[in-house]
């Protein structure tokens, strides 16, 4: 099987579903069957995964933002890491997109300065304990980061924003289909994937017709699998699974 | 059956069957050879165009392998030269498979048109593959990234049309020699007969 630990290749899910049609000598099948399993995977990580991909982000030194990332279906967190330990920054809808010129998108310095960007030193955005404040420009597929900090010279807070650019965290809902890298599939998903493109192929007939018993079949197969999958991510297994659900957050209980 | 042998049979047995002056002109091997390549492209297109058949084809059985050194054309388009003229089969598969010379990447045959909708597709860039389609005379390989530009050579298997083997390659036909010989005796006007009970009369 390749590819790493708990995770198998696109290549190697799609060897099983060719070989499920028979079309493992031929391959002609070879892009429906990629780009249907690249499909489903889309859609059980938006659906049903748990699991949200972390990523460093480089943050625009002038404006403060950074492009959303390719593979996100939704934001999730934005922070910095501070002694070894995730510090979210708090999600305030009200923070200013900057704005920018209709023709050329470059950034309007002359019009609402004062009004979209606090001079620094201003007490703008102030909450509680937090700092760090974020906004999604949906349209524009980019978020905005603003950092504040106390300062004792100037008795308020002042932009902080440009000393943490290179140590933005974003944490986001993934499809799972990042084209710069391999495509890696968890392992608990690899039939299901596998499956469900073979059904798919039965549904369209393809490459041969196939009675309209085994589709339901086949059907059974794909909704049990699913099931297990969900079955796998949301509900412990075993006692150990069970006990670590329940105590695994108190220190007193002894850990393996 | 070698090239030559199968020339050579098909000739013994239209001059069986029609011993005269004609028959030694109409049975010239050169005659003969494109009648059975008439035949033999014939009956891999028919046994083939059926679906089943060309799933549960063992096609590689009928190929040869070439080796060939991959080109630029002045639009830096990159290709192989065609090593023979395939058999003209459902979906190409009369090509058989491109693969490199030294290396992991995986080749994919599609069609012209088929591409153009593939790039537009997750699959075209969430994966290394390399694409290559025939395009008259040549295997155009569409390269996706750039460590597909360290490769040289390609190993090419296709499936050639009758003309493109050698007098020793050995020849085999999808359903056996006996409808091949029937099917050329009868392209050439000759009806096979059977000479069991000539002795009798």
């Amino acid at each position: 099987m390749s590819g790493k630990n708990n995770f198998v290749t696109l290549d190697h899910v799609v060897a099983k579903v060719l070989l499920e049609i028979g079309d493992e000598e031929n391959r002609r099948y070879y892009v429906r069957a990629a780009q249907w399993s690249l499909d489903f995977f889309r859609r059980i990580n938006m659906s049903y995964s748990p699991f949200y991909l972390e990523r460093k982000v480089t943050v625009n030194q002038d404006l403060y933002y950074f492009d959303t990332p390719n593979d996100s279906v939704k934001i999730l967190s934005v922070g910095i890491y501070r002694n070894g330990e995730f510090w979210p920054f708090t999600k305030k809808p009200d923070l200013s997109i900057l704005p920018v010129d209709v023709e050329d998108g470059i950034y309007e310095s002359d019009t609402m300065d004062g009004v979209s960007i606090p001079d620094k030193g201003h007490t703008f955005g102030f909450n509680g304990a937090n700092i760090g404040y974020w906004k999604e420009d949906t349209e524009n597929c980019r978020v905005f980061v603003r950092n504040y900090r106390y300062s004792s010279t100037v008795n308020g807070y002042e932009d902080y924003t440009s000393a943490i650019t290179d140590k933005v965290i974003v944490r986001y809902k993934t499809t799972g289909l990042d084209c710069s890298g391999d495509i890696c599939i968890p392992v608990e998903a690899d039939e299901l994937i596998a499956q469900y493109v073979y059904y798919k192929f039965m549904r369209k007939n393809i490459p041969v017709q196939v009675t309209a018993d085994e589709k339901d079949r086949q059907e059974r197969i794909v909704n049990s699998l699913q099931e297990d999958y969900e079955t796998l991510k949301y509900e412990p297994h075993n006692f150990w699974e069970v006990r670590d659900m329940l105590f695994g957050s108190l220190n007193s209980t002894a850990r393996r | 059956m070698t090239k030559s042998e199968l020339v050579s049979s098909v000739r013994q047995l239209i001059l069986r069957q029609n011993p005269t002056q004609d028959s030694l002109k109409i049975a010239h091997p050169a005659v003969i050879e494109a009648e059975i390549a008439k035949a033999y492209s014939t009956l891999l297109k028919t046994f083939y165009a059926n679906e089943i058949n060309l799933m549960n084809a063992d096609l590689d059985f009928y190929a040869k392998k070439f080796t060939e050194t991959i080109k630029k054309d002045i639009d830096g388009v990159s290709y192989v030269d065609l090593p023979a003229k395939t058999v003209e089969l459902r979906n190409n598969a009369g090509l058989r498979y491109v693969k490199p010379k030294g290396g992991e990447f995986s080749f994919i045959r599609v069609r012209e048109n088929e591409l153009d909708t593939i790039k537009k597709l997750d699959v075209y860039c969430c994966t290394k593959n390399v694409y290559y389609y025939i395009d008259g005379n040549r295997i155009v390989i569409d390269k996706t990234t750039k460590e597909h530009e360290i490769m040289e050579q390609v190993y090419i298997k296709l499936l050639p049309i009758f003309s493109e083997f050698l007098d020793d390659d050995n020849i085999e036909f999808p359903q056996g020699e006996v409808p091949a010989m029937q099917m050329i005796l009868q392209t050439m006007g000759y009806r096979q007969t059977d000479n069991i009970n000539d002795d009798v009369r």
